[in-house]
C-alpha cells in the first residue's frame, strides 16, 4: 500500500493533527498536502479510524473499592529479619575474609615471621648479651637466666636439643642462627585455634545470614 | 467539598477526606491498570498500592490535576508490577479464563441501557482492543492509554511519563499504527458507525 511510504513523521503528524496538537503552520501545510495526496488522506481515515476504536474502550468500573483502612497506611516497620540481615550478612562476610586469611597464612607460612619476630629479636639481643665475653668459661649469668626463661615458655614441647647460643653460650661464639631456630616453632600453635574458631564463625553466620534471607 | 479541600485535609491525616478522593477517582485509575497491565487482579493490586502511595507521598503533591498525579503513581506501580513479571515469570495454575484475564465481559461492566447484542459487540470489540494493547511495547502502551483512554492532553501525558511532549507524541503515533495493524485481523469488529462517529478536525 501507498500508505507505507510515509514517513514516520508524517505519521506522527497526522496523528498529532487528529488531536489538534499541531501548530497552525503545521496545520496548514498538511492540510495543503491532504488536499492533493490521495494516500496521506487515506491514512488519515484509517488513523481516524483506529483512534476512534480507541476513544471507545469505556472507562472500567472497579468491582470493589479502594478505600484505605488506617492499618493499610501505619508507619511502615521494617521486621526483625529485614534489619537483622545486612548486619549479619556483613559479619560472615568478615569473618569469612578472616578465615581465609587466617587459612593462607597457616598453609603458606606467609606473615608468620613477623609475628614471631619480637620474641625472636628479643631473644637475639638477650644471647647476644649471655655470649658477649667469648672465650670465658662463665657459668649463665642473670641475663641468661632471664632469657631461658621466656625461650621456655614459647618452646614447651621441644624435644629437640636447643641450640648452641642458648645451651652454653660460653661455648659457641656464634650465635647468629637464634632468631631462625626459635620463630617458627611458637606461631602455627597459636594461629591454628584462631583459624579454627574464625572458621567455625564464619560457617555460623553464613548459615544465620541465609536464614535471614530466607525470611524476608 | 471541593477536592483542594479534601487534599487539605488528607495531607494533615484525615483518611476519611482521602478516602472521598479515592472513591472519586478509583475508576480512572483503575482503567490506567487495567488497560496497561490487561489483569483484572494485578490492576487491583496497583490500584491497591497506588492510593497507600498516594497517601503517603502527599506531601510531595504540588498542585495542578490530582487525578493526573494519581495516573502517574499508577502507571509507575504498573511498571514495578511488569518488572517484577520480568524478573519472576509465573505461569499460571490454570489458563486464564474469562473471568479472570478479561475485564471485558465481567458483569459489573454491562453498560446502562444496552441491548445484548450491542453489549456482546462492544465487548468482542473491547477484547480485541485490549488484545491488540497488549501486544504493544510497555512504553507505547501506556501514552496510548493515557491519551486515548484517558483522554489526556500531550502536555498532560508528558508530566504522567516525565518525558517530551515531542515522545509522547512518537509514541502515541507508533502505537496508532500498530494497534490500526493489530485490529485489521478483527476488521469485521469495528461496527460501521464507530467509523463515522468521528469528524476531521
Amino acid at each position: 500500500m501507498m500508505k507505507n511510504k510515509l514517513s514516520s513523521r508524517d505519521w506522527a503528524r497526522l496523528s498529532a493533527y487528529l488531536d489538534g496538537e499541531l501548530s497552525s503552520g503545521e496545520r496548514a501545510r498538511l492540510e495543503r498536502r491532504l488536499r492533493g495526496d490521495v494516500d496521506l488522506r487515506r491514512a488519515l481515515d484509517d488513523l481516524r479510524q483506529t483512534r476512534a476504536a480507541l476513544r471507545s474502550l469505556p472507562v472500567v468500573r472497579a468491582r470493589r473499592n479502594f478505600t484505605l483502612t488506617p492499618e493499610m497506611v501505619a508507619p511502615w516497620r521494617p521486621s526483625r529479619a529485614a534489619v537483622l540481615y545486612p548486619v549479619v550478612r556483613l559479619v560472615a562476610l568478615a569473618t569469612s575474609l578472616l578465615f581465609v586469611v587466617l587459612l593462607f597464612r597457616d598453609v603458606t607460612g606467609v606473615g608468620q615471621p613477623m609475628l614471631a619476630a619480637a620474641p625472636a629479636m628479643e631473644m637475639a639481643s638477650v644471647t647476644e648479651k649471655a655470649v658477649s665475653p667469648l672465650g670465658e668459661e662463665a657459668a649463665p649469668d642473670a641475663a641468661f637466666e632471664a632469657a631461658e626463661a621466656p625461650q621456655e615458655k614459647t618452646l614447651p614441647s621441644r624435644e629437640e636439643p636447643l641450640p648452641a647460643a642458648t645451651q652454653a653460650p660460653s661455648l659457641v661464639p656464634d650465635v647468629a642462627p637464634t632468631a631462625e631456630v626459635i620463630v617458627p616453632v611458637a606461631s602455627p600453635r597459636a594461629a591454628l585455634p584462631l583459624t579454627l574458631i574464625s572458621g567455625l564463625v564464619a560457617l555460623a553466620t553464613i548459615g544465620a545470614a541465609l536464614f535471614l534471607r530466607s525470611r524476608l | 467539598m471541593d477536592e483542594a479541600a479534601l487534599i487539605r485535609l488528607a495531607r494533615k491525616g484525615d483518611l476519611d477526606a482521602f478516602n472521598r478522593l479515592v472513591l472519586a477517582h478509583q475508576d480512572r485509575v483503575f482503567t490506567q491498570a487495567y488497560r496497561v497491565l490487561g489483569e483484572v487482579d494485578a490492576a487491583e493490586d496497583a490500584t491497591q498500592e497506588a492510593f497507600i502511595a498516594a497517601y503517603r507521598k502527599l506531601h510531595s503533591y504540588r498542585g495542578g490535576s490530582f487525578r493526573g498525579w494519581l495516573l502517574r503513581i499508577v502507571t509507575n506501580a504498573c511498571y514495578d508490577e511488569l518488572r517484577r513479571r520480568q524478573r519472576r515469570p509465573v505461569a499460571p495454575l490454570e489458563p486464564a479464563g474469562a473471568d479472570d484475564r478479561d475485564g471485558e465481559s465481567l458483569p459489573w461492566m454491562a453498560a446502562a441501557g444496552e441491548t445484548p447484542e450491542e453489549a456482546v459487540q462492544r465487548a468482542e470489540l473491547a477484547r480485541a482492543i485490549q488484545e491488540c494493547l497488549d501486544r504493544l511495547p510497555v512504553d507505547f502502551r501506556v501514552v496510548v492509554v493515557l491519551v486515548d483512554v484517558q483522554g489526556m492532553d500531550y502536555r498532560a501525558a508528558a508530566e504522567i511519563i516525565a518525558r517530551p511532549v515531542g515522545t509522547v507524541r512518537s509514541r502515541l503515533a507508533r502505537a496508532r499504527r500498530r494497534m490500526q495493524d493489530c485490529l485489521q485481523s478483527f476488521g469485521e469488529l469495528l461496527p460501521a458507525a464507530l467509523r463515522l462517529q468521528e469528524e476531521a478536525p
